[in-house]
């Protein structure tokens, strides 16, 4: 799926190179690149293709995957929207590689300057490409608590996604901050192109940013919105959520781009992210007021209609534990004002 | 004729095997852990019938809880103890009842790919052992320190929760305060955290001693020790020591909640 020219310890790396190669020439620099640490040169590609949602808007599908070596953590859906004078990028995707190549992919499309880089939150698959655009001179835009917890968080984490997706993807990216951040929310002009950058604090995560361009209609949820795949909880306050969705539905949006997941023309996809968050608080306070361990709650695996979700099992795992975490901790009076 | 002879050898082959207590799990680390834990000469034999509640995929390794559920014939057990193959410290917990248990919850560190055992020795001395294969995605349950960093407020702080189930039974949930360090902890500076961990739990109500455990730091900081009685349980109290010598001791007198 993913042209993979040169990948490390992959007996066929020669081979494809040349295949690729113009020339004996170039093989053999190939080769020798290969052979020393060159990998921004020579290594894995996401073979990013900007695919047009509107006029002068853009979407980089991302996979509806786990982290694999396959994707190299490009899970999430990135894009850009390019005024009469700027562009403004939507995430950095998960890894420098990635942030380059989508700097380059935008290239394809216009000569205009990239002007800001929004990145809707902290989580790995949508800030640790954020490197590529502060070395280009891009405005990177986050939230504060979102980029203190990406410069808290981040050094684990991107140790985690490196396990899970391999180092021939993740070389290269460090974890950088923002080059500003804002609490309110903003509007940018990228010419012609009236852009409101909305921010969401507390509910998905600290401060999710969500990007409107007014022109077309679209709307970049971030990670608010997950469609056909299980939403996760880590920094989640579900309550908050739930109005935040509220919100995001009643905007003038005519497309809506999740931050996993189809593309959506109507509001009736934010029903897999609803009733995913509200299921998950449910059954995870029950069980907490009842004495039930996070073991029992988990044994019987994902229960019907959300089973059939994206990463439905592992995102499962993971929130019992994070909520189960957070509500034992809770007095009876919160755990009270949560139950109703 | 020759399927059915073929069939009965079969048969007799896996009954044999059975007698041996062959790991469902295929750990070279088996022969060794039940010698070491259960007996040179102990007799074992794999259990379907007791359910090890865990998740068969960790990625916080630090704290995995699990849950035993003791099927009827085996509640007039005499022991449970909780092994963990892959661990440096494999022996979780030693769990001593004086009353019939129906379940035993805690939540234990991982430090990498395992088997999980619960061993229930019955009363004529036969060990029944059910095993969990468990995946860890992010490995060092032990050794590397805790993620979130935070510190144990009061050591030895007991916390006593009781449940009501179904016709009148009751669940008992005991949390310890304490760091359970386990000694294979280095940290940045190249000193090694040392040993500390709760070493002996005693549960008990009105009515005497419901439960004597035997714990080391393969349960997590801050262990959280649940109880499944038949009845409940009257002004329960929780008592222990840890491995420093400091004794500690929670008593619950709340109603139900």
């Amino acid at each position: 799926m993913t042209p993979k020219a040169c990948r490390l310890k992959d007996s066929r790396t020669p081979l494809s190179c040349s295949r690729r190669a113009a020339g004996l020439a170039r093989a053999a620099a190939c080769l020798i690149l290969f052979t020393t640490v060159a990998w921004d040169a020579v290594g894995a590609s996401y073979g990013l293709r900007p695919q047009p949602v509107a006029p002068g808007v853009y979407v980089f599908p991302g996979s509806q995957d786990a982290l694999t070596p396959d994707n190299g953590a490009n899970i999430a859906n990135t894009g850009f929207i390019v005024g009469s004078r700027e562009v403004l990028a939507v995430e950095a995707g998960p890894t420098r590689r990635y942030g380059k190549e989508m700097l380059a992919a935008i290239r394809s499309v216009t000569d205009l300057p990239v002007r800001y880089a929004v990145i809707t939150h902290r989580h790995p698959d949508h800030s640790f490409g954020l490197g590529a655009f502060r070395e280009a001179g891009i405005d990177v835009l986050m939230h504060p608590a979102e980029a203190e917890g990406l410069a808290n968080e981040g050094p684990a984490l991107l140790e985690f996604m490196t396990a899970l997706v391999g180092e021939a993807w993740t070389q290269g990216t460090t974890i950088e901050a923002p080059s500003e951040t804002l609490t309110e929310d903003r509007h940018v002009d990228l010419g012609d192109r009236p852009v409101d950058i909305l921010v969401l604090e507390g509910g998905h995560s600290s401060g999710d940013l969500v990007v409107h361009d007014r022109t077309s209609g679209v709307a970049f949820f971030g990670d608010l919105l997950f469609v056909g795949r299980a939403a996760t909880v880590p920094h989640a306050d579900i309550g908050v959520w739930l109005m935040h969705l509220d919100r995001l539905e009643s905007l003038p949006w005519t497309t809506g781009v999740p931050g996993h997941g189809p593309i959506l023309d109507d509001p009736a996809g934010f029903a897999d992210t609803r009733d995913w968050i509200r299921f998950l608080r449910s059954r995870i306070l029950e069980a907490v007021l009842t004495g039930e361990s996070p073991a029992e709650v988990l044994d019987p695996g994902v229960p019907e209609p959300f089973a059939g979700m994206v990463e439905a099992g592992p995102t499962f795992g993971r929130a019992v534990l994070q909520l189960y975490r957070r509500y034992e901790a809770m007095d009876p009076a919160e755990l009270d004002a949560l139950a109703q | 004729m020759r399927s059915t002879m073929l069939f009965a050898v079969a048969a007799l082959l896996i009954t044999a095997a059975n007698a041996r207590g062959v790991d469902p799990a295929g750990s070279e680390l088996w022969e060794d852990l039940s010698g070491a834990y259960l007996g040179e000469d102990a007799e074992v034999t794999f259990n379907d019938s007791i359910r090890l509640m865990m998740a068969d995929r960790v990625e916080s390794a630090h704290e995995v809880p699990i849950m035993v559920k003791v099927p009827h014939d085996l509640r007039d057990m005499q022991e449970l103890v909780l092994l963990v193959d892959r661990n440096p410290i494999q022996q979780v917990a030693r769990i001593t009842p004086h009353r019939r248990l129906e379940s035993v919850g805690m939540n234990i560190r991982l430090e990498e790919s395992t088997p999980v055992r619960a061993a229930i020795l019955d009363p004529s001395g036969i060990w029944h052992v059910a095993t969990k294969s468990v995946l860890v995605m992010s490995a060092g349950g032990c050794s590397s320190p805790p993620p979130d960093g935070a510190v144990v407020a009061a050591v030895g702080d007991v916390n006593i929760k009781q449940f009501e189930r179904h016709g009148g039974a009751s669940r008992l949930k005991v949390r310890i305060h304490h760091p359970m360090d386990t000694g294979f902890v280095v940290l940045e500076d190249g000193d090694v955290v040392p040993p500390y961990y709760v070493e002996k739990v005693r549960i008990e109500d009105e009515r005497g001693v419901i439960a004597d455990m035997l714990t080391w730091a393969a349960m997590s900081r801050d262990p959280v020790i649940t109880i499944d009685l038949p009845t409940e349980g009257q002004s329960v109290r929780v008592s222990g020591n840890d491995s420093e010598g400091l004794s500690f001791e929670g008593l619950e007198n709340a109603p139900l909640m």
